[in-house]
Parts: structure tokens; sequence; C-alpha cells
């Protein structure tokens, strides 16, 4: 449905009373406020995980100690992660359309089933670190790699975090009715971000993970 | 592309659409990992999975986040910095990393990567450093000298991190430099050389414009200093053992 369909739709249902209406209404350029702010938030957001990726890059091989990282990767577990968060992106997609489509029902399935995709992968992100750093004695002070690995896919592990956050809240909202089919861009918007984590952990599989076994 | 998209009577569900887009995603990563695995392919997986990647983020941004039928405000204010990003990453690599070659761009050689260099064999003998005396005037000098402090203060800031604050040496990295055991020589001359000039295929990298002459003669003497301290939990004897 296009933006200008949606800015009708919210005006033939009249009033607002959980006080995001301006977030929802349509601004000067004919499209909701949350959505552009939501894709300006991840404009900066490219640029904040394409400084913490080049650092990483920036020091690769560039470590005094070990462990290096293709002595700590397991491509097996990794790809295994990487596929729940992709399929994640999937159920999110079906949730929005869901939204979209009035069906409350399939929304709320589908909220859930993307909520525990993301907690499943920050469980596999907690046992990565935990492996890493009890048994390959990789800790954030050890070495470059060390502090820029971690760091990078430290911020991206609390970005799907906050992400599980949020979809719960969304969930609730739809739930208790507080987010009605008129107002799907609220759903749409925390899509977005969701689907933007997804897009940086498919840049940090290829680009870190994958990259370090083709060289 | 899909027509529903512009249909404003009746919300179309896309559910089909997102399905094969869900297949297609996974089918790319199952390649991606899968060539991995070939090894004729090794020359070329880099540049094929930059490209099998920024399909999938294509993929992604375009369906599931709609960008591709959606305003022109997103595209400018999401994919602007996305470049930008990139670019950032591109360049930043091409910096650095020789086995990134496969761009097709020579990356700029930075300072500090001689010694990298060096360690690899790539480098052609670099020209060796003469210590600034000789060898009998550095033990006139160390026998003279009482205060190291001056050279405490710069092993503090450089050396600590390797050969540990108290000299005692680290596994993998320094040399424990409190016992009388020498890899490279043990007489102050042989230390300001050591300092000078590195050691090529080690960690200890020369310190030849990191530090000034008058540090570097300091910092020898304060390590002259240590030996025959054998402070606890030093490492194991390294080299050959000097006489007193």
């Amino acid at each position: 449905m296009s933006a200008t369909a949606h800015a009708e739709e919210h005006h033939g249902h009249g009033h607002d009373d959980h006080g995001h209406g301006d977030l929802v209404e349509n601004n000067y350029m004919k499209v909701p406020n949350v959505k552009l702010a939501m894709w300006t938030f991840l404009g900066s957001e490219c640029m904040f995980f394409g400084s913490l990726i080049a650092t990483y890059f920036f020091y690769l091989d560039k470590s005094i100690s070990g462990p290096l990282p293709t002595e700590v990767f397991s491509i097996e577990i990794t790809s295994i992660s990487t596929f729940v968060l992709l399929m994640s992106s999937y159920t999110m997609a079906l949730a929005v359309d869901g939204m979209k489509a009035g069906n409350i029902g399939r929304t709320k399935q589908m909220l859930a089933l993307t909520a525990i995709c993301g907690a499943i992968f920050v469980g596999f992100q907690v046992y990565e670190f935990w492996h890493f750093f009890h048994e390959k004695g990789l800790a954030l002070q050890t070495s470059l790699f060390g502090s820029t690995f971690y760091t990078m896919t430290g911020f991206h592990g609390a970005h799907v975090s906050v992400g599980v956050i949020w979809l719960l809240m969304v969930l609730s909202l739809v739930h208790n009715g507080k987010i009605k089919p008129e107002k799907a861009v609220m759903v749409e918007s925390a899509g977005l971000y969701w689907h933007f984590v997804d897009i940086v952990w498919i840049i940090i599989f290829t680009f870190v993970y994958l990259f370090e076994f083709a060289k | 592309m899909n027509p529903a998209l512009h249909d404003v009577s009746g919300y179309h569900s896309h559910v089909k659409h997102y399905t094969r887009t869900a297949v297609i995603l996974t089918l790319i990563t199952a390649v991606e990992i899968a060539i991995l695995y070939v090894p004729v392919l090794k020359p070329v997986l880099i540049p094929v999975m930059t490209v099998l990647a920024i399909q999938k983020l294509a993929m992604v941004v375009g369906t599931f986040m709609h960008l591709r039928d959606d305003k022109n405000v997103f595209r400018l204010v999401f994919l602007a910095p996305m470049l930008m990003a990139f670019l950032m990453i591109w360049v930043m690599t091409l910096l650095v990393m020789p086995h990134f070659e496969a761009f097709g761009v020579g990356y700029v050689k930075l300072a500090w990567q001689k010694s990298e260099d060096e360690r690899s064999g790539k480098a052609a003998a670099v020209a060796k450093l003469e210590p600034f005396k000789s060898v009998e005037e550095y033990e006139q000098l160390f026998a003279a000298t009482t205060d190291f402090s001056a050279g405490e203060k710069v092993w503090a800031e450089r050396c600590g991190a390797c050969h540990r604050a108290d000299g005692g040496g680290m596994p993998g990295l320094g040399p424990n430099m409190t016992d009388d055991c020498y890899i490279h020589g043990g007489r102050t001359h042989d230390l300001v050389n050591t300092i000078l000039n590195g050691v090529p295929g080690k960690a200890m990298v020369s310190f030849k414009g990191q530090l000034t002459d008058e540090q570097i003669e300091q910092v020898a003497l304060y390590a002259r200093s240590l030996r025959g301290k054998n402070v606890a939990n030093g490492k194991a004897c390294e080299g050959e053992k000097v006489a007193n």
C-alpha cells in the first residue's frame, strides 16, 4: 500500500488516542514521519557499522599474538546462526504483510517468531564469545583482532538484542489493540530496523568469517 | 516491479514474493559456504563472495524493506550513507591489505609495514644501523652510570608491554631481560644494536625514529642494569648464557 493510501485511511478513522498521530502522519514530503526518521537513522547506522568493519580490516593480521581468526572461527556454527537470522527477516516481512492486510493473528505469530529467532541468534553469539574467551583465550584486550572483533560483533549483537525487546513491545501493543492495522507503519518501522540488522550480519558473515577461509 | 504495490483500493499480500526471496537468500548463503570447499575456485572466492553478499543485501533491502518500490527520499537518506560506508571499508582495506589485491587495485604501503615485509623476506635487505659508540665506550658508560631513571621511564612506556613491566618476559613475546641469557648478545653495545635494528621475523621492531638516539642508549643501559635481578616468575633462559 502506498504512503498516500496510508494517510487517507488514517484520516478516515479520524481520531488518534495513542499519541503517535504525529508519527504516522504524512509530512510535507508525503511520507510518514516515523518511516522517514527510521530510514535516516538507518543511514547513520550504515556509517556506524561501516567504520567498525573498516577498523576491523585495517587491523586484520596486525596482531602480535594469537589466537588467529582461523583458529577461533567455526563456519558450521556461524552458518546456522546466520540462517536463523536470515529466516527472522522473512518472518518479519510476513508480520508487516499481515498487519497491512489486517490479519492481527498472523502478525502476532510472526512477530513472536521473529523475536524468538533473534533471541536464538543472540544465544549463538553468547556461546561463541564464551567459547572464544574461555577456551581459545581471546579477550577484548588480547590483541588487535580481539579488540576489533569483539567491538564490531558485540555492537551487532547489542543491536539484535535491542531489536528483540522492540519486537516484543510491538507485539504487546498489537495484542492490546494499541497498534491497529491503519497504523501498520509502526510495525513496518520496527521491521526496517530488523532487516537492517540482518543486512549488517550478511556483510559481517561474508567479509569477516568467510573471507578468512577464502584467502 | 510488482503492480500490486500501487493498488490503493485494497491490500494485496506479498507472501509468495517474500517466500521466493527467502528461498533464494538461503540458496545464495548455501552457495557461499559450499564454494569454500572447491579448491579450484580459490583465486576468485573473494570477488565472487562479495558479489553474492551484495546481491543478498540488495534483495533484503529491495524486497523485505520495500525500498525498490518506495519513495525516492528513503533511497536518498539510506543508500547515500551506505555507499559512503562501503567506500570507507574498501579504501581502508586497500590501504593495508596486500592479499586484497584481488580487487584489482594495488595497496598503498605504510611506513610501519616495512618490518612486516622484512619478516616475510619480501623487502631487500635494509641497511643495518651501527650503534653510536664502540663496545668499550659503552662498557665504560655503563660502569659509570648510577641513575637509570630515564631509561626506566622509556622501558615502562615502550618495552614493558612485551618484556613485562619488571623485565621478566612474556610467553610468545619478549624474552626475560633479568636473567643472564641473551639471544642477540648482552653487552650494552649489543642491546643498543638490537633496539636500533629490531629483529626481523620477531615482534621486536626497530625503534629508530620511534625513540630518540639518546632514549635508545638510556633504555639499553637500563636493560643492561636488569641483568641478574632474576625477578619472580620470569621466563626461562633463552639464547646463550653470558658471564657476568
